[in-house]
């Protein structure tokens, strides 16, 4: 099975569940697309084996032939070309890699030039469990090709159980890795901010066409908008986990839960084991 | 003027709530909300009312006029995004806007259309004006929407103190967050993850010429954790300006059970003490 876990708010409990429940699935991969801010790989703690590069293209121009039609600058939807000191300047930060400057100029002032953006790692954190994350180089604003990148990583296809830590929001960086899935857990933390960013990614993952289930993070006993909602919708919740001041602390100093307590260990179990069968009967 | 940014890195921290409190405490009477993908600031504020909503367009993106195609295929060879299927039909998503095949077809088979990506919202009351914005769902350019909301924001009120609330992460957002604001707070909290992804949008920050603070959000979390992170906040030479104690009262404020004058005092004390220390920069600042 490969599943995506996703909350579009950030510090929702995602990466706790996304990692603890693989890391007490044998032989699966944890792959983190949290490209801009990765922090699976802290609590892992693991063992690099691969390290990749990944580049983006850019369009390099050269003086030589330009008679300064200044076709590429007017046709540049990103304003990411400019005229300064009779030539033409590439602003890299606002390229997108359409290369329809290089396509529509006449002189052929334009090639093609690679630039790193970001990394890949692969590694392994005990003998049966894989880890597979990317990193956004600091100033970088290509996010969304290392997270493509990550799912073309040759050892993603190798596991058949993969769990995938999503980004937080709901705009580029997750549409970008929800076409490559099609199970998501959404983590719900169960507060009044927690339930409007609720709303905003169930309604992405139906206009999508997923199939969706739920956990329901740092429950507080008082607060019914998110319970409701579920109702409502008639969403499956895989678990309900409560607010602890031990889950807090234990995740603060970004260690496993199921490594530290038999009880967290159980909890996960039970997730898999509910998720497993319930994907094994569709 | 003052522009004050809050941002984190890490999701979840508590931008929200420090940038709530410091709006509050310092009657700060221009504000915005720039987490475009996931805003939660006007959940606070919504006794404010709506004045303005716009439709925020982003690029034209492109259809494909059958009657005109000849299905030559040079837009779908020429698409460096591949929007265009065998069909010739364009994924809009996918679809960055930028007209090459407008520009290459030869038989004009190429229409733009508009496409809404979200809206831009004003809201007022009183003396006080809060611009936000949100993306429609399964858009992206959110930096542009961000540009936008900022732009707003100077709409009625010029000269005087503003503070945005930004998004987590060190991506195109936060990029566009940081152009012309000259202070940032940055909120953290005692975790090993809050510290790496502080350490990532700090460094970005660096670019900028901006006065930096951090402020501690949920402090008693973690006591040793907290060690490093004070620890880590000397290494930057960012002075931490806030300490910020958890306390239950603190959600059930952001849930709207209780009023901030109801928070644990611990609490309220150190949102006094954060005030207190940012008005001596701002202070300081306006004379500069």
């Amino acid at each position: 099975m490969k599943v995506g876990v996703l909350s579009c708010k950030g510090g929702a409990g995602k990466t706790l569940i996304s990692l603890n429940l693989a890391s007490i699935i044998e032989d699966a991969l944890y792959m983190d697309l949290d490209i801009e801010e990765p922090n699976g790989f802290l609590y892992a703690k693991p063992f690099i084996k691969e390290e990749e590069k990944i580049y983006i293209e850019l369009p390099v121009y050269s003086l030589k032939d330009c008679n300064a039609c200044r076709k590429c600058i007017d046709n540049c939807a990103f304003n990411a070309l400019a005229f300064v000191n009779n030539r033409v300047k590439i602003i890299e930060s606002s390229c997108k890699s359409c290369f329809s400057c290089q396509k529509l100029c006449k002189n052929n002032c334009f090639t093609i030039k690679s630039k790193e953006v970001g990394s890949s790692y692969f590694g392994e954190y005990s003998k049966f469990n894989h880890i597979l994350y990317g990193k956004l180089n600091v100033g970088e604003v290509a996010s969304t090709k290392i997270i493509s990148s990550l799912f073309n990583n040759s050892n993603y296809a190798k596991f058949e159980n993969v769990i995938i830590d999503f980004p937080p929001g709901s705009s580029c960086n997750v549409i970008e890795g929800l076409s490559y899935i099609n199970h998501f857990i959404i983590v719900v933390e169960d507060s009044n901010f927690g339930f409007h960013n609720f709303k905003i990614i169930h309604e992405l993952l139906k206009l999508y066409n997923k199939k969706i289930y739920i956990v329901l993070n740092k429950e507080d006993k008082d607060f019914t908008l998110n319970k409701d909602y579920i109702k409502q919708n008639n969403l499956d919740v895989l678990a309900n986990i409560p607010y602890e001041e031990e889950i807090s602390r234990i995740n603060s100093e970004a260690r496993l839960l199921t490594s530290v307590n038999k009880k967290y260990y159980d909890l996960f179990k039970n997730i898999y084991y509910k998720l497993k069968k319930r994907i094994e009967n569709e | 003027m003052n522009k004050i940014l809050v941002i984190s890195g890490k999701g979840g921290v508590g931008k929200t709530f420090i940038s709530n409190s410091l709006i509050e405490s310092l009657r700060i009477r221009k504000f915005a909300d720039c987490d475009v993908d996931a805003p939660n600031l006007h959940l606070l504020y919504k006794h404010l009312k709506t004045i303005k909503k716009e439709d925020y367009y982003g690029l034209s993106k492109v259809r494909i006029n059958k009657k005109n195609c000849k299905q030559c295929n040079l837009c779908i060879d020429n698409c460096h995004f591949k929007a265009i299927n065998e069909n010739y039909e364009v994924d809009l998503i996918k679809c960055e806007g930028c007209r090459l095949c407008f520009n290459i077809c030869p038989n004009k088979a190429i229409e733009l259309i508009d496409y809404k990506n979200g809206e831009t919202i004003l809201k007022a009351k009183d003396d006080s004006i809060f611009s936000t914005g949100c993306l429609n769902i399964g858009s992206g350019t959110s930096g542009l929407l961000v540009n936008n909301i900022k732009k707003n924001l100077d709409l009625y009120i010029k000269d005087e103190i503003s503070l945005i609330d930004g998004s987590p992460g060190i991506g195109c957002p936060i990029i566009s967050s940081m152009n012309r604001v000259n202070i940032i707070i940055f909120v953290a909290e005692p975790g090993l993850s809050s510290i790496h992804d502080l350490k990532r949008v700090i460094d970005l920050s660096r670019n900028y010429n901006v006065i930096r603070f951090i402020v501690i959000n949920k402090c008693n979390v973690n006591p040793l954790i907290l060690e490093r992170l004070m620890e880590f906040a000397k290494d930057e030479n960012i002075k931490v300006i806030g300490k910020i104690p958890y306390d239950k009262t603190v959600n059930d404020y952001l849930n709207g059970k209780i009023s901030l004058k109801e928070l644990n005092l611990n609490v309220k004390k150190s949102i006094d003490i954060l005030k207190d220390e940012i008005l001596k920069v701002i202070n300081k600042e306006d004379i500069l």
